[in-house]
């Protein structure tokens, strides 16, 4: 018997060489895919909702590992409202942080690979010349003869600053999907539209230059134009923004001489310098401690308001959804089983799943002998059922979830979720988003 | 998958009483049967059943076979490999498929045809003075050496100075350069285990004094060491004696232990500190099984990396002995004194099937115990993984 | 740090102790008739009449404590010999002409260290950007040829290269010298092209992967992934924020050449016939002259301590992170 589990569990040389055969080939096709050269009208598409900054739309990343394709995002759509925090929680493995890095075009390449779905993202984009430059927008002086340009002493045309004094260029908005863009051209909304905040701030800023340095980075390279003055004054302004009490002093420090929360603060700076559209925070509190959390925390929210943009926050911590959230996507083993506002998810949760994680949460006020716990293992990503994934370990199966995985049910019109148990309080026909 | 789950239930059945409880599959557990008291029973049976749906799906390697896996992924290991078991075949084996080889080492290869007269006597007489003598004339067959020998059908890599046949001697060489190798570098790595294990286990001063004892020795330059030392067995007598080679190498392994020893004790010292030995500690497992059951595991596979790529060294150190003409006495064949010969201009230049034969050897023994010493390495280091 | 430095400082000079005892141990092995013997072959074949040789080996003997090859004599020898070399004098060198040792190493150093540290530029210029090269297209078609050359020039043996080269580039093409220095630079450098070949072939290797393996190691920390989210270019993200963390470890590996540097390349330098230290240590320890070779071995012994105090200070200097002494 056991022999013959053993044979079972373990993949076969020619199992292997099979696998190995093909992941090379998947990874060949991808890494191409990413670094050609492509027009913006190959990645132009349009938002299905205006009021989104992002959507995710049936997304698949995979990880092409020697053991199998990990599916680690399967099939993911949610969107992002414009001006609002949206809550990704999920047990460690179930993808949001694949998710997240999808986004930036950030996961560990060449294993893991985007394979297939869209992220559109209303960027602000350069608009270019045929060339494929930047057109710069000029100083104009209006005197009797009209509006002209303003020229300098040798004749040249002045290329107008903007209040940081980087050059001012003609922009344009448009819809791209990051996952049919290439890397290069992805380059310039790193940072600039979409910034992100690390899990690690220990290990997350580079311990061989200075704070300064690295806040300076970022400057010169998506403010065209900048003096090295402006550049040092943005980034102490920013410093001084996420509550660091003396900017000059740690813009001169180097990272191993600060600590967790200032460092987090000091990534949360970095992410700021561009005031960007939206900003993905992976777990920014989990390494710290609650003291800290809480502050960290707070100036999230604080700084939200002041930019005017959204935020992703990616956790485990169902308090710090709570807190931050106004919409809430549950993810299991690669896919969103359930989503809604915080409201729909915290008071009146559907998915077994959701209500499971609700339960194993420790309260002050309730008397419990003992901490729920859910049952069961996540599943091995490799090779997935093709049945609900958490059916094994649900307690309200029924003879239905034997079946194939199942669709979304609108259960309210902010409310939906992946299970057989609500098919019947279905609003509308359709399923999937 | 149906018979699979029979199987379970009666896994169980024999196991726990408790089993009979459990639900077919399409049952709906009541929400009460997850009250706290029951729920990890019930848990644990659920594992066992559905759990196994689950990881039956997904196929894992087992820890060996991943080292196995890929190790084996790396061409240049698997030619690392191919290129080590050829040499071995051709060191061991081969001289049983040359003609010229004997019992103690290359047979000469005399050819009498080469002498045409037959044995032949005839009396001359002469006279010096006033002396007349009488002497007979005898022509015998000399074996005739081919020294120096072209390439030919009979000594495929042509004959040596001395008339042996360079292939052979090749094998032969072969033989000594290998065993070598691999002598000394177990003797290194047990002194280095030893030491190191005492050093990181027993820390303070024996740490101290051990240590001290590492920094002067990797101190010691080895090739002029091993010049000095060959003079002084020289002068000693053992100049002509193979045993000369021996002692040289006992030398090479006592001051070549220094690295095994840092390995061991680095390792001892940083898995000290990690919990699991705290854990160890609290289980209450005797100090000594604690490092073999714990330590040594997790030793092991930089122990294998680093006596293979060793290997390669201390063929290089026998060679390079052997070239500079200070290690075995220069009659013995080892590859090291098949390439001695470079040194004089004339065979280099125009005898080169007398020593590239044994560099081509050297170098590719070296470049195969590096193949498979890195492709080890990269096997045993998860983070190597693609 | 000053602190840290001298206590450093201090551990060095003892096992420099050590070192020096165990050398002086194995080189008053040699049977003392053989120093004799030696010493008299050479000086007659330099022309001194038999006289003056015996009085000078006499006075060498006594002066240097050789003559009594007893436990307690060698003892007595050894400090006679530690007195002296702390002082500067390092004995005589019957080999090259009867001169002080210290003044024989500090002729040849120079010759060795300028043949290293060329190759040893030229090693650096070429190896460390293609291991950076070849860890960012980690399995690449580049990575996977340099790989193989990389291993295959570490496998090499130094005289084995160096005598197929001799062969085939300086005899049957006759492109290059066989070996000595020449007279005039343009003509050194003519002599030095093989020389340095065979260097810079052996040695480039290991710190071509050795780089590698750095780079690798660096391209997979989370701080790279920033610099990536920040939306820097990839030669940005590797010229600066993997290089100047991957250069860490290389500084402080290649302070440990420090003895190679100055040390001469032996087989090498024999091979070529340089005038180097290497080789002229090798001959003065073949024909026993021992003062030559226990200075040798002890300037070799100091290189190898220097080098392993300078890395550690490098490692401080490069590293924003370590201060010395904590």
């Amino acid at each position: 018997m056991a022999a013959n589990k053993d044979n079972k569990h373990y993949i076969s040389r020619s199992e292997s060489r099979a696998i190995a055969r093909e992941n090379s080939r998947a990874i060949r096709f991808y890494e191409k895919k990413k670094k050609r050269k492509a027009k913006p009208d190959e990645y132009t598409t349009h938002m299905k909702d205006d009021n989104n900054v992002i959507e995710f739309e049936d997304l698949h990343t995979y990880f092409f590992s020697d053991a199998g394709t990990v599916k680690a995002v399967n099939g993911v759509s949610f969107s992002i409202p414009a001006g609002s925090t949206v809550g990704v929680v999920g047990e460690s493995g179930c993808g949001k942080s694949v998710t997240s890095l999808s986004l930036m075009q950030l996961v560990q390449a060449p294993s893991g690979q985007i394979v297939s779905g869209s992220i559109r993202f209303k960027a602000s984009l350069f608009k270019l010349d045929e060339k494929g430059k930047k057109i710069p927008v000029y100083e104009t002086v209006e005197d009797e003869f009209g509006t002209r340009f303003k020229l300098d002493e040798k004749g040249k045309k002045i290329i107008k600053k903007n209040e940081l004094g980087g050059n001012v260029y003609e922009m344009e908005d448009r819809v791209v999907d990051i996952a049919k863009m290439p890397t290069e051209a992805m380059r310039s909304i790193r940072g600039r539209e979409i910034a992100m905040i690390f899990q690690e701030p220990m290990t997350s800023l580079n311990p061989v230059f200075t704070i300064g340095n690295q806040l300076d980075e970022v400057g010169y390279l998506h403010i065209e134009g900048i003096s090295k003055k402006q550049v040092k004054a943005h980034s102490i302004e920013m410093l001084k923004m996420v509550g660091i009490a003396d900017p000059e002093g740690v813009y001169k420090k180097y990272p191993h001489e600060l600590s967790g929360g200032m460092r987090q603060r000091v990534m949360i700076a970095i992410a700021l310098l561009c005031n960007p559209k939206l900003i993905i925070a992976d777990e920014p509190t989990t390494a710290l401690d609650v003291t800290i959390q809480a502050q960290i925390l707070d100036l999230l929210r604080d700084i939200k308001h002041k930019i005017n943009g959204s935020i992703m926050l990616i956790t485990h911590d169902l308090g710090v959804v709570a807190e931050m959230a106004d919409y809430v996507v549950v993810m299991y083993a690669g896919r969103v089983i359930e989503m809604g506002t915080a409201e729909d998810i915290f008071d009146h949760p559907m998915h077994p799943y959701t209500i499971g994680l609700q339960k194993s949460k420790p309260t002050v006020d309730g008397e419990v002998d003992k901490l729920y716990c859910i049952p069961g293992f996540v599943p091995n990503p490799i090779d997935m059922p093709d049945y609900c994934y958490f059916r094994d370990r649900c307690e309200k199966c029924k003879a239905k979830c034997a079946g194939a995985y199942p669709d979304y049910v609108q259960v309210s019109p902010t409310h939906k979720v992946a299970c057989y148990l609500y098919e019947n309080t279905k609003e509308d026909g359709n399923g999937k988003d | 998958m149906k018979e699979k789950k029979d199987v379970t239930l009666e896994e169980n059945k024999a196991e726990e009483v408790v089993t009979s409880t459990v639900a077919p599959e399409s049952t709906v557990v009541a929400d009460s049967a997850w009250s706290a008291g029951q729920a990890e029973a019930a848990a644990e049976e659920k594992d066992d059943l559905h759990g196994e749906n689950l990881t039956d799906r997904a196929k894992v390697l087992s820890p060996w076979m991943t080292v196995l896996k890929r190790f084996f992924r790396s061409k240049l290991s698997v030619i690392g490999l191919v290129t080590i078991v050829v040499l071995f075949l051709f060191a061991f084996i081969g001289p049983l498929c040359s003609p010229w080889a004997a019992a103690g080492g290359t047979k000469l290869d005399s050819n009498p045809e080469l002498i045409k007269e037959i044995l032949s006597a005839s009396p001359v007489t002469y006279t010096v003075g006033d002396m007349e003598y009488e002497a007979l004339a005898v022509s015998v067959r000399i074996p005739q050496v081919v020294k120096l020998g072209d390439i030919s059908w009979s000594h495929w890599m042509g004959t040596d100075d001395m008339g042996y046949d360079v292939l052979t001697r090749l094998m032969y060489g072969g033989r000594v350069s290998l065993t070598i190798g691999f002598v000394v570098v177990i003797i290194e790595t047990v002194i280095g285990v030893i030491m190191g294990g005492l050093a990181g286990y027993f820390g303070k001063w024996v740490d101290n004094v051990i240590m001290r004892i590492v920094d002067i020795l990797s101190c010691i330059p080895t090739l002029p060491i091993m010049l000095i030392l060959s003079v002084v067995f020289t002068q000693s007598g053992l100049g002509s004696s193979i045993s000369k080679l021996y002692y040289m190498m006992i030398v090479l392994c006592l001051i070549g232990w220094t690295g095994t020893a840092r390995l061991v004790r680095g390792q001892i010292l940083s898995l000290r500190e990690q919990e699991f030995m705290l854990a160890a500690k609290a289980s209450g497992l005797s100090t000594f099984s604690k490092i073999f059951k714990h330590l040594m595991p997790n030793v092991i596979p930089q122990l294998i990396v680093s006596m293979t790529l060793g290997l390669g060294s201390i063929i290089l150190t026998e060679a390079t002995l052997g070239f500079l003409g200070i290690g075995a006495p220069l009659n013995t064949a080892t590859w090291g004194n098949l390439i001695n010969v470079a040194n004089i201009s004339t065979y280099r230049q125009y005898y080169p099937n007398l020593w590239v034969g044994a560099g081509v050897c050297i170098t590719l023994a070296i470049l195969a115990f590096n193949f498979v010493g890195d492709g080890l390495r990269d096997a045993f280091d998860p983070k190597m993984k693609r | 740090m000053v602190k840290y430095v001298i206590k450093r400082i201090l551990l060095a000079l003892l096992i420099l102790f050590g070192v020096s005892i165990i050398l002086y141990v194995l080189i008053r092995m040699m049977p003392n008739n053989y120093f004799a013997d030696q010493y008299k072959l050479t000086r007659a074949n330099a022309g001194i009449p038999q006289e003056v040789i015996d009085a000078e080996l006499t006075e060498i003997l006594k002066q240097y404590g050789l003559d009594d090859n007893s436990f307690g004599g060698i003892l007595k020898g050894y400090f006679m010999w530690l007195g002296k070399f702390l002082t500067g004098d390092m004995g005589i060198s019957f080999k090259y002409g009867n001169r002080p040792v210290q003044d024989v190493i500090g002729q040849y150093m120079w010759i060795s260290f300028g043949i290293s540290f060329v190759a040893l530029l030229l090693e650096m210029v070429i190896a460390i950007p293609l291991g950076i090269k070849c860890a960012v297209n980690q399995y690449g078609k580049l990575d996977y040829v340099a790989t193989v050359l990389c291993m295959v020039g570490i496998a090499f043996p130094s005289f084995f290269l160096g005598n197929l080269f001799i062969k085939w580039f300086a005899v049957d093409l006759g492109w290059f010298e066989t070996g000595g220095l020449g007279n005039g630079f343009f003509d050194m450098i003519w002599h030095l092209i093989l020389p340095m070949t065979v260097m810079v072939i052996l040695n480039i290797g290991g710190l071509m992967r050795y780089t590698r393996t750095n780079t690798l190691e660096v391209l997979n920390a989370d701080y790279i992934r920033t610099a990536r989210a920040k939306g820097l270019s990839e030669g940005k993200v590797v010229y600066k924020h993997v290089f100047r963390n991957t250069m860490i470890p290389l500084v402080t590996q290649l302070s440990f050449t420090l003895p190679s540097l100055f040390g001469g390349a032996m087989i090498t330098e024999e091979i070529f016939a340089l005038p180097g230290i290497g080789q002229i240590a090798y001959h003065g320890l073949l024909e026993g002259d021992i003062f030559l070779a226990m200075g040798y071995n002890m300037f070799l012994a100091v290189l190898t301590v220097i080098g392993v105090l300078l890395a550690d200070i490098m490692y401080a200097v490069v590293d924003p992170r370590i201060k010395l002494g904590s």
